[in-house]
């Protein structure tokens, strides 16, 4: 038999929950995203919100980033935007004679690509290259990014005019997509009688710091997989890949993410192991951004398609 | 092109080999003109694989149809009947294959060859050619999905392995219908004239030569398995045909004999056999000197032969029982003496000269046999496969003065033309002498090449009695068998030199298997049937009987095949875990509360809990016991015992 974990797993709830509990003062009625964020944090991927502009994209990024206690830098990805405004960049300096690297705006833990699919392509792999080494390589030299680094990209609707979709091989380098969707009734009458939001974040306190992150991050590793689990998984690729739904099943990185993410969700909800519960929560996340809905099929979305991949499968 | 209208790339070559399986074991009856066309037909539609513009009008078709069944028609005489309807069968076919284009043509052309399949059991029912159409079907369902696989082609082993599992699982649907299926008597639809092909078998006449001839043959004659003794090597006197009636040069059985009522004397227990018959497609029915009565289906003639009501045109058994120690004829009726002594004027006068002269020599017809007998012995006669030819009508002496090598019809020719001359009544017995035994299963095989002649000649009191020069000359031919006989530099036909060594051996093996096979499979006819099942079901079983077992066994093997390949009953797990929790998923079931597949073990647990408030507790325990099980890894025997016994508890 596999080893027993030891995790801490109440001590690893407890701060986790405060953690959620504070985004949640900022970002009001959507506990799930929160979640679901946090959950792409502690796997060590990238997150990428896909919405309309104002429900609170940025918002949840900043929180995050507090709420950590973690740098953050904001890019606003236009069409203009060059590499090197996000890379950085080598400029010869008179005095020293010499080129000194001015590192952009990617050199940080938390790292906002807002409307990411406004940007040309070139831009785009540009940073996806960043993420996916967690390295920028410039001048023929190599400067690694800080750690944890934490990429959350904004997207608009691809509908939109002048917006330049992620092709699919971009699409796979972020471990979750999510939508956060308008509030609540409820959330929307809190919001409009309270405070600023970004008068708000300022007031909130880091629960965690970087370090503590990383110990997380390693944690979400120790989290067991049992054999009973990695068959349902495994049940669950084959049977994207059967299914008539999808043009194309899922890619083993995204069976590996779908795992990871699993193994995450089941510590920020305080267990060591990983539930069938826990792959359902998360794999519309996981999944929707990887699967290509197949042309036949068009007049179903593919959530719902997702939610009938689930239910075709048995735990 | 439609998604229903793909066809995998070239099937052609794939049906094309089908086809020419198919029509392999029908080529030695095929007219030698369809071998030329049929083959090429073949090649035009193979050269036509890449461009289709080469494949030939409907109009040319037309002609090579009229053609060909004009062909066929100044053949045979008719378009009907087993070998021409094959045959245009098989040329229809190839003309078919080179109108085919789509998926639909080759499906029906597929289906075409099973039908010719089917038409190979018309000409031979032996386990070869069952095996080779087994074999042909194997590749005639491959051949189907080839046609009809879609876009990714399976792998030749799949589609070997898939068809294979077709075929198998087709065999008990097989074995059902062969032993249940109502049987007619007779064939199941009247065959057409042509049915009865001739064949080389024993005939019912004796001329110089024509018993050697019969020697190449291996086929096999009959087969006897004896129920209590089995007489020694030279009893073994298959008696076919009597001749009376010598012309000179051949005998013939002449007129009918009006003698009533044969009598026979009997001095012991006779030997019990049953014969299996080889189709003659004659009325002949073989027995061992002397048969006592005549076999169901058939009647006892005057010269102590046995002859079927009908003619012999399928496997043919029936019981019979024989005397060896007898006593027959023993009163000579003017009729007999008078066929019995005839001989052909102004013929062969030196023989009949020497047998009169006998006549004056000796007292007892006994010393002229023993002394006709002891000249063969002692003089320089050979026994000879090919003796010289003897032509016209003095060929008997020709033979006994001048060339003295012969086979056993010139010895019991000359030996009866003597015999008559010296005035001994004497006829000729033509038949079957020997056989061998297979070891295995003692089964006797008597094969064409076992054909013999004899003769019989009326001595006072003691009625006719067995006489067969041949083994004054080459006893070993009697005792043992041709081989034995022949001289040691004589060529003997290719089936003598198998007969030695492992060979010998493997053959046997293989008679054994196909006695079997003809006992079990080819004479399971209605009586045997009946028999059968009543047995086996232990009381009398009518018609409606077998239509009820046949539908309702076929549903069984039916419903028997989905379950082996739907497998709804297939455990989806062995973890003991997992067992004990679908035990508490079935017990909430039971009360309403169905887990979906899909479900995890906490939603079930929440909602199970909602229903059962009052069991909550019980509930929560058993699915984080199960959890921790299943899902932390823990391979605890006591935690398992203990979720067990908490479900077995559970009462809701």
């Amino acid at each position: 038999m596999q080893k027993q974990t030891h995790l801490p797993v109440e001590l690893i709830q407890q701060s986790l929950q405060q953690a959620v509990k504070n985004i949640s003062h900022i970002i009001l009625g959507k506990q799930r995203q929160i979640q679901l964020a946090l959950t792409c944090l502690l796997a060590n991927g990238h997150l990428l919100i896909e919405d309309m502009p104002g429900v609170g994209k940025t918002t949840l990024a900043l929180a995050i980033a507090k709420t950590f206690g973690l740098d953050f830098q904001r890019v606003q990805f236009t069409s203009d935007l060059l590499p090197a405004d996000v890379l950085g960049i080598s400029i010869y300096d008179i005095e020293s004679r010499q080129f000194n690297f001015h590192s952009g705006p990617v050199f940080t833990q938390v790292l906002l690509a807002d409307e990411i699919n406004r940007s040309t392509p070139k831009t785009q792999s540009a940073l996806l290259e960043a993420m996916e080494e967690h390295q920028v390589t410039q001048d023929g030299t190599t400067r690694p990014l800080p750690k944890p680094f934490f990429v959350i990209a904004t997207q608009n609707p691809t509908e939109q005019v002048g917006t330049f979709p992620l092709p699919e091989s971009q699409l796979d380098r972020f471990l979750m997509r999510i939508e956060i969707g308008y509030p609540d009734q409820n959330a929307e009458r809190e919001l409009l009688k309270g405070t600023d939001r970004r008068q708000a974040i300022r007031q909130i306190a880091s629960v965690l710091d970087a370090s503590e992150l990383i110990e997380l991050q390693r944690a979400v590793d120790e989290v067991h997989v049992s054999k009973a689990i990695v068959d349902y998984l495994l049940a669950l690729i084959r049977s994207s890949r059967l299914s008539p739904w999808f043009s194309s099943g899922l890619s083993p990185r995204a069976g590996l993410a779908l795992q990871k993410c699993a193994q995450a969700w089941a510590l920020l909800h305080g267990r060591d192991h990983v539930l069938p519960e826990d792959v359902q929560q998360v794999i519309p996340s996981v999944a929707a951004h990887r699967l290509q809905i197949n042309p036949d099929n068009q007049h179903e979305s593919i959530d719902e398609l997702i939610i009938k991949l689930i239910k075709q499968v048995p735990v | 092109m439609t998604r229903f209208d793909y066809i995998a790339k070239d099937p052609v070559s794939w049906v094309i080999l089908s086809l020419a399986l198919v029509l392999m074991p029908h080529a030695p009856r095929l007219p030698a003109w369809t071998l030329f066309v049929i083959p090429l037909l073949f090649l035009w539609r193979l050269a036509a694989i890449k461009k289709p513009q080469r494949l030939p009008r409907k109009w040319l078709l037309f002609i090579i149809v009229i053609l060909s069944s004009f062909a066929m028609l100044v053949h045979y005489g008719t378009l009907f009947g087993k070998t021409a309807g094959t045959a245009i069968l098989a040329v229809l076919l190839a003309v078919k294959l080179l109108e085919s284009r789509k998926r639909r043509d080759y499906m029906l052309l597929i289906a075409l060859s099973f039908f010719i399949i089917v038409t190979n059991f018309l000409f031979s029912q032996d386990i070869p050619t069952l095996a080779f159409m087994l074999i042909t079907v194997v590749i005639l369902v491959m051949s189907l999905i080839y046609i009809n696989q879609e876009s990714a082609p399976l792998k030749l082993r799949q589609r070997f392995k898939m068809s294979l599992t077709i075929v198998l699982q087709a065999l008990p649907m097989m074995l059902v219908m062969f032993i249940l299926f109502p049987r007619i008597s007779g064939p199941l639809w009247q065959l057409p004239d042509d049915a009865h092909t001739a064949r080389s078998g024993l005939s019912d006449t004796m001329s110089p030569g024509n018993i050697a001839q019969l020697i190449n043959s291996n086929d096999i004659a009959f087969r006897v398995k004896f129920e209590n003794q089995q007489p020694s090597q030279n009893q073994l006197y298959w008696r076919a045909h009597v001749l009376w009636y010598f012309d000179g040069r051949s005998w013939e059985q002449g007129k009918l004999n009006p003698n009533p009522d044969p009598v026979l004397e009997t001095f012991n227990a006779p030997v019990e056999y049953t014969v299996t018959l080889e189709p003659h497609f004659k009325k002949w029915l073989f027995a061992l000197d002397m048969p006592g009565e005549a076999p169901v289906k058939s009647h006892y003639n005057n010269n102590y032969l046995l002859r079927a009501d009908k003619k012999i045109t399928s496997l043919y058994q029936y019981q019979a029982t024989s005397f060896l120690n007898y006593r027959a004829g023993n009163i000579l009726s003017p009729w007999e003496e008078s066929a019995g002594l005839k001989l052909p004027v102004h013929q062969n006068p030196r023989t009949v000269a020497l047998g009169r002269q006998w006549r004056k020599q000796f007292n007892q017809p006994v010393d002229i046999v023993a002394h006709a007998l002891k000249q063969f012995n002692q003089q320089n006669y050979v026994y000879t496969l090919r003796p010289p030819l003897t032509p016209g009508h003095d060929s008997v002496d020709q033979f006994l003065f001048n060339t003295r090598r012969g086979f056993c019809e010139h010895y019991a020719g000359s030996f009866a033309v003597l015999m008559r001359a010296a005035g001994i009544p004497t006829r000729i017995i033509l038949g079957y002498q020997g056989g061998a035994f297979n070891p295995l299963n003692d089964v006797l095989t008597v094969r064409q090449s076992d054909a013999h002649a004899w003769t019989e000649v009326w001595l006072e009191n003691q009625g006719w009695v067995r006489i067969d020069p041949t083994a004054a000359i080459a006893p070993s031919r009697i005792e043992q068998n041709l081989n034995a006989a022949l001289p040691k530099n004589e060529t003997r036909p290719l089936h003598m030199h198998l007969d030695m060594g492992v060979l010998k051996q493997l053959r046997f093996y293989w008679e054994l298997m196909d006695n079997n096979w003809n006992q079990w499979v080819i004479a399971y006819d209605p009586e045997l049937q009946q028999e059968f099942l009543s047995s086996l079901l232990n009381k009398k079983i009518n018609f409606a009987d077998i239509v009820y077992l046949l539908v309702f066994t076929l549903t069984i093997v039916t419903l028997a095949i989905a379950v082996m390949i739907l497998k709804p009953f297939q455990r989806t797990t062995s973890d003991p875990t997992q067992l004990a929790y679908e035990q508490f998923c079935r017990k909430l079931a039971r009360s309403g509360i169905c887990r979906e597949p899909c479900e995890g073990p906490v939603d079930f647990s929440l909602r199970a809990m909602q229903a059962h408030p009052q069991q909550k507790d019980s509930i929560k325990l058993i699915s984080r016991i199960y959890i921790n099980l299943r899902f932390r890894s823990s391979n605890n025997k006591k935690q398992l015992e203990k979720l067990r016994h908490l479900i077995r508890k559970l009462k809701l």
